[in-house]
């Protein structure tokens, strides 16, 4: 996965992009990470919940270290 | 050995003070839209101040009466990780409260929201082991005493309840008809912990709060659930050669509309598994709640029951269910 389609995932899990912005560009809270995991688990498979770091991030660029650092993104 | 055994839901209890989670939200808020509705609960129920996970458990044990059960107990199991004491546990002083037979097991589990399936396993093998032929099993919490209403990474989902069953390898003479009998045959189980995560969900003494305080990291519960959800289920499978297709009615611990979602999808069921809207998580009572309102239902079903938290663990089991 590359990070305009990681972008894509999280703005699908987070209700899609209104007036107010792309959710995949703000601060994130915890109702929020639950969306994100499940679409992560949906598109990784059960792997990606053993990544210790994803059990706290709070925005798109922690994220993105995280599931590169794991192999997960390009 | 005993294949099965016979189940009687005695009686589910609430704390006595009602709360309305929109009203705790705003006054403690703000949050984004759609909180409410991803943590699904209505309403929470608070405990008295007079009202203990003790008090909980007798008022649940005693809600269908307990005359025509109290001589047959031989055996008592106490779930709670919110005892007034240290010690001893509440399985003795249950054992008093209730008048029971001096001789007798007792045996108190510091557990939480697996501790249904935990306790039930461990009722059955006690009376597998000729330790008991009736076990009182009840499961009791007071989790709002452990946090500040400001805390809204808990409070909105929290509520304070006790359950209790009887549990025994003979049918017991007359119970009322309040309370429905079945037979129970567990054909597989399957418990799963990660220690090391323990600090994810726990209640940690504090000066100032008798119980303790409970923090939660939701994120690492959730991605707990998800990781390990499938390899439950597919221990049951192994152990049962039962398709999970096959199971008629799941009871799945409801921390959440939004973890329960999240297990529907990994079961592939299409019914709505979260059924608490109403009174909130009842940590180890959230299983029996849920039996406790299905037992004028039919009788033939299998079941399937997975709770997952405190621990981090996640237990299951698949039942088959008959009325005789």
């Amino acid at each position: 996965m590359n990070d305009a389609s990681l972008k894509d995932l999280i703005d699908s899990a987070l209700g899609g992009v209104t007036t107010a912005g792309r959710p995949s560009e703000r601060t994130w809270d915890s109702l929020d990470q639950l969306e994100i995991l499940e679409h992560l688990n949906d598109e990784f498979g059960d792997g990606v919940n053993e990544v210790e770091a994803l059990n706290n991030f709070e925005n798109l660029a922690e994220l993105s270290t995280v599931l590169r650092a794991e192999g997960y993104l390009d | 050995m005993t294949d099965s055994v016979w189940v009687y839901p005695l009686g589910a209890v609430l704390g006595g003070q009602p709360a309305d989670v929109a009203e705790l939200l705003t006054e403690h808020g703000p949050v984004r839209d759609g909180f409410l509705e991803r943590t699904g609960f209505s309403t929470i129920y608070r405990s008295r101040d007079d009202q203990s996970s003790l008090s909980l458990a007798l008022d649940a044990a005693v809600m269908s009466g307990s005359d025509w059960w109290k001589e047959q107990v031989d055996g008592i199991v106490s779930v709670t990780s919110t005892s007034e004491l240290i010690a001893p546990g509440n399985a003795h002083l249950i054992q008093a409260a209730l008048g029971l037979d001096r001789e007798i097991f007792t045996l108190d589990v510091n557990d939480a929201c697996t501790g249904f399936v935990r306790a039930f396993m461990v009722a059955k093998t006690l009376i597998n082991g000729g330790l008991a032929t009736t076990v009182l099993l009840t499961l009791a919490d007071t989790y709002t005493k452990l946090f500040e209403s400001s805390e809204l990474k808990v409070s909105p989902l929290f509520s304070d309840g006790a359950s209790a069953l009887l549990i025994s390898s003979i049918q017991l003479p007359d119970p009322p008809k309040s309370v429905e009998a079945r037979r129970w045959e567990v054909l597989a189980h399957s418990f799963l912990s990660e220690g090391a995560r323990a600090g994810e969900l726990q209640i940690r003494r504090e000066s100032g709060r008798d119980l303790g305080h409970l923090g939660m990291n939701g994120g690492a519960v959730f991605n707990f659930v998800l990781r390990s959800i499938n390899a439950c289920t597919s221990r049951l499978m192994e152990q049962s050669g039962v398709d999970l297709a096959e199971v008629d009615r799941w009871y799945v611990h409801q921390g959440s509309r939004a973890v329960v979602s999240a297990v529907e999808k990994a079961l592939g069921v299409s019914d709505d598994l979260f059924r608490s809207a109403e009174y909130g998580n009842v940590v180890g009572s959230s299983l029996p709640f849920q039996l406790h309102a299905d037992q004028h239902e039919r009788s033939d079903y299998l079941l399937g029951f997975l709770a997952f938290g405190v621990g981090l663990t996640i237990g299951g089991m698949l039942v088959k269910q008959t009325s005789d």
